[in-house]
């Protein structure tokens, strides 16, 4: 139930061990053993460049039937939560949420990650960064859950070396973590090239996707709300066609106040995910 | 509205009900219920008719009722709203051989040792009172005022989170709501998103 931190001095033992300029490869703490969850800060490059952007993730391996979960977790459950601490010059962006999975345990519905997934957070490396590595610490919490849950958290450090010259990113890639790197990629929800609106009317939030883009199969898809609050998680919309799109009724959620101004919905079939961002109309 | 809940308890109990609007809504009169507490005696939400009745949603074994049980927060709330005359309900629907299901005489050692304030610990192993207010996650809370009327649904306070650091940093919705309704005010968040483990149906 207690998370274990990598200890300091066994850290520095290894820097110690193997000096920073002849790094061939990024190095840190290595994978960390939690609750049903083996996880670890990783670089997708074997070295950094200067004025280029650095992507990281925590590759988290779950135990089989256990899960975390996604930025809107659903009914229940816990974002995962990581920060990082970074050195001058190198700022970081958000977490990239990959599409997630449900998990429909006797109704309760929830959005989250099973098995090995990493989600990734891309850096960007001033030009003018003069350090030899870029040495970054991330502090991580999560829910992990099968039909019972634990909290956990976890400390990592990772040190990517700085380049000597240019680099070719594909030859630089660390073969550790191209495939956990990919699917994280393939997973990435693209924005779909729509006019949304969306309304509530009564007990339903109606919304017009306004596109020639959409998939034909899109009935098929599920729906995740990356906001709280809007429609019941796990709906099934009940789809119409338009003139030029097609338009999605959802039950509001139980917990339903009112609609913002703005709201995004996820649709997802096997690795495919797209965004579609809704503003409100107004009611006619 | 009456037939509906009856409706939608029922598809709860089939376990279809996943995508269905819940029955109990802030601004309406609170589902009716009767659960068996732990020592045996039956309450119905009708006995309490002219009180303000709060519901707290609990599973012992959940680190999200650790979290406000060990820090003391929830017995704290649990007293100073007893003291006021306030009913305090706590509701067990954890399933039998699920997490946190516990008979009357576990559920008093439970109460015991937390010293627990509440009114009473009322058994709801079959999940239909639970479904009938959608509690989704322990802990989940829900208050109903003099008049039978929900009046807040939702977290117990402002910071999801399983560590007990961040309560104090956290809005208190279930007392602050308390306040609100005992000085004639209207509740300010009425609705917020339950946060916890599941509720083991």
């Amino acid at each position: 139930m207690h998370a274990r931190f990598p200890t300091l001095p066994v850290f520095i033992g290894l820097a110690l061990m193997f000096p920073l300029a002849s790094l061939a490869a990024s190095m840190g703490s290595g994978p960390l053993r939690t609750d049903h969850l083996t996880s670890q800060l990783v670089a997708q490059s074997t070295t950094a460049v200067a004025g280029q952007p650095l992507r990281l993730g925590l590759r988290m391996v779950h135990d089989p039937h256990w899960h975390t979960y996604w930025r809107n977790p659903g009914d229940s459950g816990l974002a995962t939560r990581i920060e990082l601490e970074l050195p001058a010059g190198v700022t970081a962006g958000e977490i990239e949420w990959p599409a997630p999975r449900r998990f429909d345990v006797e109704g309760i519905i929830n959005f989250g990650y099973a098995e090995t997934l990493l989600l990734p957070i891309t850096l960007q490396v001033a030009a003018g960064f003069a350090g030899a590595s870029v040495n970054i610490t991330a502090h991580a919490s999560w829910l992990v859950c099968e039909v019972e849950c634990v909290p956990g958290r976890g400390s990592y450090q990772l040190q990517v070396p700085i380049a000597d010259g240019p680099t070719d990113r594909t030859a630089s890639a660390d073969p550790r973590w191209i495939a956990d790197f990919d699917l994280a990629s393939k997973r990435q929800p693209r924005s779909l090239e729509a006019n949304a609106g969306m309304r509530r009317v009564d007990e339903h939030v109606l919304v017009d996707i306004h596109s020639s883009n959409l998939p034909p199969d899109i009935a098929a898809w599920e729906i995740f709300p990356l906001q709280p609050q809007i429609i019941v998680n796990g709906a099934y919309p009940m789809w119409t066609r338009l003139e030029d799109g097609m338009r999605m009724r959802l039950p509001i959620s139980e917990a339903f106040t009112s609609l913002p101004a703005r709201s995004d919905f996820l649709l997802v079939k096997d690795d495919q995910a797209l965004i579609v961002n809704a503003r409100v109309t107004p009611t006619p | 509205m009456k037939h509906f809940s009856i409706a939608a308890a029922f598809a709860s109990i089939l376990a279809v009900t996943a995508t269905q609007a819940s029955p109990a809504k802030v601004g309406e009169p609170a589902p009716a219920f009767t659960l068996t507490d732990s020592n045996g005696v039956q309450h119905s939400l009708a006995d309490f008719a002219g009180k303000t009745v709060v519901l707290e949603w609990t599973n012992h074994e959940c680190p999200f009722v650790k979290k406000h049980y060990e820090s003391s927060n929830m017995q704290a709330q649990q007293t100073a709203a007893t003291a006021d005359g306030v009913v305090w309900l706590s509701i067990n629907s954890s399933a039998a051989g699920k997490q946190g299901n516990v008979d009357g005489s576990a559920a008093n050692r439970l109460r015991t040792q937390a010293k627990a304030a509440s009114t009473a610990y009322l058994l709801d192993a079959t999940g239909v009172t639970g479904r009938m207010y959608a509690a989704k996650t322990t802990p989940h809370m829900y208050i109903i005022d003099p008049k039978g009327v929900l009046r807040y649904a939702g977290a117990i306070d402002s910071i999801p989170s399983a560590d007990p650091a961040d309560i104090p940093k956290a809005t208190q919705y279930v007392s602050t709501a308390l306040a609100e309704l005992a000085a004639g005010k209207p509740v300010t968040t009425v609705v917020t998103q339950a946060y916890g483990c599941s509720v083991k149906y």
